[in-house]
Parts: C-alpha cells; sequence; structure tokens
C-alpha cells in the first residue's frame, strides 16, 4: 500500500513537472517588436534629478529619492 | 546601496559609494516606445545590451538594471532584471534581461539604471554622446529590445 502511495505520488509530481515543462516549451517563440539605442536619453532634465547630480531614479530605496523627499518636505 | 555625490565644478563629479545614470525610452517621447495591442494580451520582456571597454583594476563594480514599464507616471513596472560585475573585468559586452510581464492596450517603456560602485573619481563623465565613460573606461549603451511572447510553432524560422 505504501509503494502504491508512493507511486502514485511520483507519477502525479512527474505529471506536474512535465507538464510545467510542456507549458513553457510550447513551440512558441519570442518575437522582437522593438528596437532601439540609447543615444540622447538620458534622464537628466528636470529639476528634481538636477538635485541628484544630473541623475534620476526608479529605485525608491535610492539616497536621491530619500534625498529628493526631503528635501520637498523641507519646503513646505 | 548608498550613492552620494560631490560637485566639484561643471562637468566633473567626485563620488564615494557609486554613481549611478539612468536612461529611459520615454524621455525620448513615446516612438521610442512600444504600443501593446488593444485586443490580445502578450508576455512581454526586454533587454539591453552593453558593452565594457577597458579594464578595471580596483575595487570596482558595476549594475545594469533593466526595466519594462508601462506607466508613464513611473510608479508601476511590472520586470526587473539585473546583473552585476564586479572587481576587475576587461572589454566585454553582456546583454541583461528582464522578467517578463503580460500586458494589452498600454505603451511599454523601457529604462536601465547603471550604477557604477566603488571609491573612484572621474574627472569627467560623457553624456551627451549617449554613452558613460570616463578617460579609461567606457561603458556604451548599444541597444534596447522589447520582444512579446507568440505561441504555437514560429513560422518565421
Amino acid at each position: 500500500m505504501k509503494t502504491v502511495k508512493r507511486s502514485i505520488l511520483f507519477l502525479t509530481l512527474l505529471e506536474l513537472v512535465l507538464a510545467g515543462f510542456v507549458n513553457h516549451a510550447d513551440g512558441g517563440y519570442w518575437q522582437m517588436v522593438k528596437q532601439g539605442s540609447w543615444q540622447g536619453m538620458h534622464h537628466d532634465k528636470t529639476k528634481d534629478s538636477k538635485a541628484c547630480g544630473g541623475l534620476n531614479d526608479l529605485d525608491l530605496n535610492s539616497f536621491c529619492f530619500v534625498y529628493l523627499n526631503v528635501m520637498k518636505m523641507m519646503r513646505r | 546601496m548608498k550613492v552620494t555625490l560631490y560637485r566639484k565644478y561643471a562637468g566633473s563629479w567626485f563620488f564615494t559609494g557609486g554613481v549611478r545614470v539612468v536612461y529611459d525610452t520615454a524621455i525620448a517621447g513615446a516612438s521610442h516606445g512600444y504600443t501593446a495591442p488593444k485586443d490580445t494580451s502578450y508576455i512581454y520582456k526586454a533587454d539591453a545590451t552593453v558593452k565594457l571597454t577597458g579594464t578595471t583594476t580596483g575595487e570596482v563594480s558595476l549594475s545594469v538594471k533593466v526595466f519594462l514599464y508601462y506607466t508613464v507616471t513611473q510608479n508601476e513596472y511590472a520586470a526587473s532584471g539585473e546583473r552585476i560585475f564586479s572587481g576587475a573585468y576587461s572589454s566585454s559586452t553582456r546583454t541583461v534581461s528582464t522578467g517578463t510581464m503580460s500586458v494589452k492596450d498600454q505603451l511599454l517603456h523601457v529604462r536601465i539604471i547603471i550604477t557604477l560602485a566603488g571609491t573612484y573619481e572621474m574627472n569627467d563623465y560623457g553624456l551627451s554622446d549617449g554613452n558613460f565613460y570616463d578617460g579609461d573606461n567606457k561603458i556604451e549603451l548599444l541597444t534596447f529590445r522589447i520582444y512579446r511572447y507568440v505561441s504555437g510553432p514560429c513560422r518565421l524560422c
């Protein structure tokens, strides 16, 4: 009985793994829809970014983000 | 990572802890992004290729983080990827990919954040030509690409 349960469990897991593999490799492909260069795209034009040395940031934990928000609070 | 910048004089920076530069397709206008179709939701990803020229010998590390996002307010970004080069490196080209996200009817943009960490002095770094460099080392931002996943066999392959 124990062996049967183990076999069922093994086969179930195997099926899940294989299903995941098949779904991942469903014959599809990555199609490039846009390609470009970064020429002239630096983000140093805003007042806030200038305060951070001409830099801007998406990372909300960054020093710049904290610095800018402290400065904004002080201005209020 | 804490970033501290000290301005020495126009066009020159001294920094400890690191310096970071952000490039964003949204800054250059909507035409640099990609508009996802209205009718069908696809899975998207992006990548960016960076070329390192020169050699570092000190404790310098380079992080390249790429984001794919779909709101110009920049509050909602759905995927990011990161690759870190640390220690000494010589000239090489690397491609950094984001994760994936499912999108329909949105204008997609790519943002790349380059962070150079360590204690280091740059006498000048160029931004106006689209690259990031000092006298010995140059980080060239070559291309970005946006992909969507198409199910089924490739008809073009």
